[in-house]
C-alpha cells in the first residue's frame, strides 16, 4: 500500500493501461467504421420476363383507338380472361402505331388485335385478305343505342372561344394517326363535306394517340382535335387523363366501332375459340365485371359490310384528292 | 465521518455520471450516424440503380426503334416490353426513394424517404425528366416506320433521354457525396471517443489517488497510533468494571440476607395472625353456644313457671274439694242404721238423700275432671322442657357440621323452643314457608341466627298492646341457588341512623343486653357464605331481618365438616 501510495507514476501507468483496455473494448463494441466494410451490392436489374409458354403463345395487340395507354390495365385483364377461357396463352401488346400493328398482323407477328375500323378495312380489302373480323364491342352509354358504333368528337380547350369547326381556321390541329378512322378519316370527310379542303388549319400535328391528342389540346400545344368518343368517355369516367380540361364542340358519326380482328395467319379454330369467349363474356360473372370496368355492354358478331361506311368516306376523299388534312 | 464520506462520494458520483453520459451520448451519436450512413448508402445504391435503369431504358428504346425502322417486329416487341418493365421498375424505385419504402417491398431501402433537401430536389427533377422522356418514348414508338428519318419525336426523345441521364447521374453523385461526408463524421467521432474515455479515466484515477487513496494511507498510520492508546484505555476500563462488579456482588449478597430475614418475619407474623383468627373463631363459637344456652334456659324457666302455677292451682283445688257434706251424710246414715228404711221413706231428710247423693256425685266428677286436666297440663309442661333440652342437645352436638336440613323443620323447632314465651306474650304467629327440598347447611349456626331473630322480635313487640303483637316468618327461594329467611315484626322499629350500627360488636338498645347477638349472627351468616340484612321504616314501624343463604340441595352424601 505504502509503496503504491508513494509511487504516483506507477499509479498513472496503471490508469493508462486501464484506459487502453477500455478504449479497446469500446472499439470492439462499436465495430469497424463503415468505410472499411465491403460495399453493398448494386441493385441488380431484374431479369427479363419470360412468361411460361403453355402451348404456343399468340399476341393480342391493342391500338390507341381504344382506351390507349390509360386503359391498358383493364384490356390486359381482358386478355388474361381470354387466356383463361380459351386455353390459348395470350401476350398483350400496346404502344405501337396503327400502321405498325397492321404490318405485324399482316406478317403474323401478332395474331389478333383490337384495332380501328379503317386499319381493318385496309387489311381486309387486300386481294388476299390479311385479317378477319372476330367481334366488335357495344358500349354501355345511351349515346351508342346498343349498337357497335362510336363517334368522333371535336374537342377544344375548355376556356377556348371556339364553337364549331369553322371557327378553327388557321389554328393548330392535332391528329393521332393517319390511318385512324375517328382521328383522320371521319374529320377528313367532314371537312370535305364542309368544303374546308384548301389549307384550312394553320398547322397540323401528329400525336400518335387520342390520349396524347387530348393532352396536347388541354395543354395548349394544339387548338383542336377529333378524338375517339370511347377514349374520351373512358378518361372522363375514370378521371385519369386530361379530358376534364377540354370540351366537345361537335361530334361526327356515328361510325362503325373498331373490331377485334384475327390475322389471316391465325388458325381458324383459335379464332373461333376467341370469338365464342368474347360474345358469351357478358353471361359470365367474371367477364361481366371486366366489361363493366371497360364501360362495355358486350361483344357482338359483326359483318364486313358493317364497315362499308368507312370505305365510302375513304373513297370520297381519294376521289376529291383530299387525302391529307391541311 | 458521514459528512466526509459525502464530500468524497458526490464528486466521485458526478464524475461517474459524467462518464456514463459521455459514453452514452457517444454511443447514441455513433448509432445515429451509423444509421444515417447506412440509409445514405442504400440511397446511393438505389440512385446508381436508377441511373442504370435509365441507361437501359434508353438503350431498349433505341433498339426498339431499330426494330421498327428495320421492320423487325420481334425485336421491336421484345425491346419495347423490356423498356416497359424498366419503366415500371423506375417508377417503383423512384417512388420508394421519394416517400420511403414503407411496405419494405424493395428490402434494400429504409422505410422513410430521402431527407436531404438537395438530393430530394435532384430526385424530383429526375422524375420530371423521366416523365418527359417516357412521353417521348411512347410517341416515338408510335411513329410509322417510314417516317423515322428526320422525325422530330426522335430528336425529342434523344434530348429527353440525355437530360434524364444527367439528372440520374446528379442524384447518384449527390447521394454518394453526402454519404462520404457522413462517413468522415463517423470516423471522427469514433476516433474521439477513446481519447475522451482515456482522459476521463485519468481524471477519475487522479481523483481516487488524491482524495481517497492517500488520505486512507495517512489515516491507517494514525489508526495504528490510536489503537495503542485505545488498548491502554480499554485495560483501565476493564479493571474499573471488575471493581464495580465486585461491589455490586457484595451489595447483592447483603440484600439477599435482608430479604431472607424479612421472609422469616412475614411467616411468623402470618402464623400469629392465623392463630389469633382461630382463637377468635373459637371464642365466637363459644359465645354462640352461650347465647343458645341462655335462650334455652330462659325458655325452660318460662315453662317451669307454668308448672309452678299449675301445681299451685291443683293444690288449691284439692284443698277446696267438697268433702265435709259427704262426711255429714255418713254420720246421718250411721245414726239411722236401724231404721234406715223408715228414715229413707219417712223422714224428710231421708227422702231427699238420693237427690243429694246424685248432686254430690256430679260435683265430684266435675272436680275430678278439672284436676285431671291440670295434671295433664303439668305433664305437657314437663314434656315441653324435655323437648327443649333434647333440641338444644341435638343442635349442640352438630356444631360446625354441614348436613342436610329441612329448613321448615328447623324453623318449626326454633318456634317450638320459643313457643311458651310467644304464647305468654300473646304474640300471634304467621308462617309463609315455601316448600323446599333439604339443603346442605351448618344446622347449629342457622338455628342460632333464627332463635336470635325470634327472640329480638319478641322483645321488640313488648311495647305493643296485647292482640297487636304480630310475628311473621317467611321462607322463599330467591333464585336457583339462593334462599332467604325473613323474620318480621310490627314492633318498636329501628331509627334510620341506627340501621348501620346494628350489626356492630357491642351495640345494643336493651338494658340487660351485651350487644353480642346480632354481631355474632352476622358473622355466622358470613361464614355460611350468606348475609344478614335489616330493614325498618323507622321507629314504631316494625323491622324485617333477612337472612340470605346459598341454596345447596341435598346431594345425598354424608355431612362434611367445614374449614
Amino acid at each position: 500500500m505504502k509503496v503504491l501510495a508513494r509511487n504516483s507514476f506507477l499509479l498513472l501507468g496503471l490508469a493508462g493501461a486501464f484506459a487502453l483496455v477500455g478504449s479497446a473494448f469500446l472499439w470492439w463494441f462499436m465495430g469497424e467504421p463503415e468505410a472499411v466494410r465491403a460495399p453493398a451490392p448494386v441493385l441488380a436489374p431484374a431479369p427479363a420476363e419470360h412468361p411460361p409458354s403453355a402451348g404456343k403463345t399468340i399476341r393480342l395487340a391493342m391500338s390507341a383507338a381504344y382506351v390507349s395507354e390509360l386503359g391498358v390495365g383493364v384490356y390486359a385483364r381482358l386478355a388474361r380472361y381470354l387466356t383463361e377461357k380459351t386455353g390459348i396463352p395470350i401476350e398483350f401488346v400496346t404502344g405501337l402505331s396503327y400502321g405498325t400493328i397492321n404490318s405485324m398482323l399482316e406478317e403474323g407477328t401478332v395474331q389478333s388485335g383490337f384495332i380501328c375500323g379503317q386499319p381493318y378495312v385496309l387489311l381486309h380489302d387486300d386481294p388476299q385478305p390479311k385479317a378477319w373480323l372476330i367481334a366488335a364491342p357495344i358500349m354501355k352509354a345511351a349515346r351508342y343505342k346498343g349498337q357497335p358504333i362510336y363517334f368522333s368528337d371535336l374537342i377544344v380547350r375548355e376556356d377556348s372561344p371556339f364553337q364549331r369547326l369553322q371557327d378553327l381556321k388557321g389554328r393548330t390541329y392535332v391528329y393521332n394517326d393517319e390511318i385512324s378512322n375517328a382521328g383522320y378519316n371521319m374529320p377528313r370527310y367532314r371537312m370535305l363535306e364542309l368544303g374546308l379542303t384548301q389549307g384550312f388549319f394553320g398547322k397540323v400535328l401528329r400525336s400518335g394517340s387520342h390520349e396524347e391528342s387530348i393532352r396536347m389540346v388541354a395543354d395548349g400545344e394544339a387548338d383542336a382535335s377529333y378524338v375517339d368518343s370511347l377514349v374520351l368517355d373512358y378518361d372522363r369516367e375514370k378521371g385519369i387523363g386530361h379530358a376534364h380540361a377540354v370540351r366537345v364542340i361537335e361530334s361526327a358519326g356515328p361510325s362503325s366501332i373498331g373490331p377485334l380482328v384475327a390475322s389471316s395467319k391465325m388458325p381458324v379454330e383459335q379464332r373461333d375459340k376467341l370469338q365464342h369467349a368474347l360474345v358469351t363474356m357478358h353471361e359470365d360473372p367474371e367477364g361481366r365485371q371486366i366489361l363493366d370496368e371497360a364501360l362495355l355492354e358486350r361483344f357482338t358478331l359483326v359483318q364486313d359490310s358493317h364497315y362499308d361506311g368507312i370505305r365510302s368516306m375513304m373513297v370520297a376523299a381519294e376521289k376529291a384528292g383530299f387525302t391529307a388534312i391541311r | 465521518m458521514a459528512h466526509k464520506l459525502r464530500q468524497l462520494l458526490w464528486p466521485l458520483l458526478g464524475m461517474l455520471a459524467l462518464s456514463i453520459a459521455l459514453q452514452a451520448a457517444s454511443l447514441v451519436a455513433v448509432v445515429e450516424i451509423d444509421a444515417r450512413v447506412d440509409r445514405n448508402r442504400r440511397y446511393a445504391v438505389a440512385a446508381t440503380s436508377l441511373f442504370d435503369i435509365v441507361e437501359q431504358f434508353e438503350n431498349a428504346t433505341y433498339l426498339a426503334l431499330v426494330g421498327l425502322a428495320a421492320s423487325d417486329w420481334e425485336m421491336l416487341l421484345r425491346q419495347r416490353a423490356a423498356a416497359q418493365a424498366l419503366a415500371e421498375r423506375f417508377t417503383t424505385l423512384s417512388g420508394a426513394m421519394l416517400r420511403g419504402d414503407g411496405q419494405g417491398t424493395l428490402g434494400e431501402l429504409p422505410p422513410e424517404g430521402i431527407q436531404e433537401p438537395e438530393a430530394l430536389g435532384a430526385l424530383t427533377a429526375l422524375m420530371k425528366s423521366w416523365d418527359k422522356a417516357n412521353v417521348a418514348h411512347v410517341r416515338v414508338l408510335r411513329s410509322e416506320n417510314h417516317a423515322l428519318k428526320n422525325n422530330p419525336e426522335l430528336e425529342e426523345f434523344r434530348a429527353a433521354s440525355q437530360g434524364l441521364s444527367e439528372a440520374a447521374l446528379e442524384v447518384s453523385v449527390l447521394l454518394q457525396n453526402h454519404r462520404r461526408e457522413e462517413l468522415r463524421l463517423l470516423g471522427l467521432i469514433q476516433r474521439v471517443i477513446p481519447v475522451g474515455a482515456f482522459l476521463l479515466t485519468l481524471l477519475l484515477f487522479g481523483f481516487v489517488i488524491q482524495r481517497i487513496f492517500l488520505p486512507f494511507v495517512a489515516s491507517t498510520e494514525e489508526l495504528e497510533q490510536s489503537e495503542t492508546a485505545l488498548r491502554v484505555a480499554r485495560d483501565e476500563l476493564e479493571r474499573r468494571v471488575a471493581e464495580r462488579t465486585e461491589e455490586l456482588a457484595r451489595a447483592n449478597e447483603a440484600l439477599r440476607h435482608a430479604h431472607d430475614g424479612l421472609e422469616l418475619r412475614v411467616k411468623e407474623r402470618t402464623q400469629e395472625l392465623k392463630d389469633t383468627q382461630r382463637r377468635a373463631v373459637e371464642l365466637a363459637r363459644q359465645a354462640g353456644m352461650a347465647e343458645l344456652a341462655t335462650n334455652v334456659l330462659h325458655n325452660v324457666g318460662n315453662v317451669l313457671n307454668s308448672i309452678n302455677t299449675s301445681a299451685t292451682l291443683l293444690g288449691e283445688r284439692l284443698r277446696a274439694l267438697r268433702l265435709p257434706p259427704l262426711l255429714k251424710l255418713a254420720g246421718l246414715l250411721e245414726e239411722h242404721r236401724a231404721d234406715l228404711g223408715t228414715f229413707v221413706t219417712g223422714d224428710e231428710r231421708g227422702r231427699r238423700l238420693p237427690e243429694f247423693l246424685g248432686k254430690l256425685g256430679e260435683n265430684l266428677a266435675t272436680e275430678r275432671d278439672e284436676m285431671l286436666a291440670m295434671t295433664e297440663a303439668l305433664h305437657r309442661h314437663v314434656d315441653h322442657i324435655r323437648t327443649i333440652v333434647e333440641l338444644q342437645q341435638g343442635y349442640a352436638v352438630s356444631s360446625s357440621l354441614v348436613e342436610a336440613v329441612s329448613l321448615e323443620e328447623l324453623i318449626e323447632d326454633a318456634l317450638r323452643i320459643n313457643g311458651a314465651a310467644l304464647g305468654r306474650h300473646g304474640v300471634s304467629l304467621e308462617r309463609h314457608i315455601a316448600p323446599l327440598p333439604r339443603l346442605m347447611v351448618d344446622k347449629h349456626k342457622l338455628l342460632q341466627i333464627i332463635l336470635n331473630l325470634i327472640s329480638n322480635a319478641k322483645y321488640a313487640l313488648n311495647g305493643n298492646p296485647p292482640g297487636e303483637r304480630r310475628l311473621i316468618v317467611k321462607v322463599e327461594r330467591l333464585a336457583e341457588e339462593r334462599v332467604s329467611v325473613e323474620v318480621s315484626d310490627n314492633g318498636m322499629g329501628i331509627a334510620p341512623e341506627l340501621l348501620t350500627k346494628i350489626f356492630q360488636h357491642g351495640f345494643t338498645t336493651r338494658k340487660e343486653g351485651h350487644g353480642f347477638g346480632l354481631h355474632s349472627c352476622a358473622l355466622a351468616a358470613r361464614s355460611m357464605e350468606g348475609s344478614l340484612m335489616v330493614h325498618s321504616e323507622g321507629l314504631g314501624k316494625g323491622a324485617t331481618f333477612t337472612l340470605e343463604l346459598p341454596f345447596r340441595p341435598d346431594t345425598g352424601t354424608p355431612g362434611q365438616v367445614t374449614a
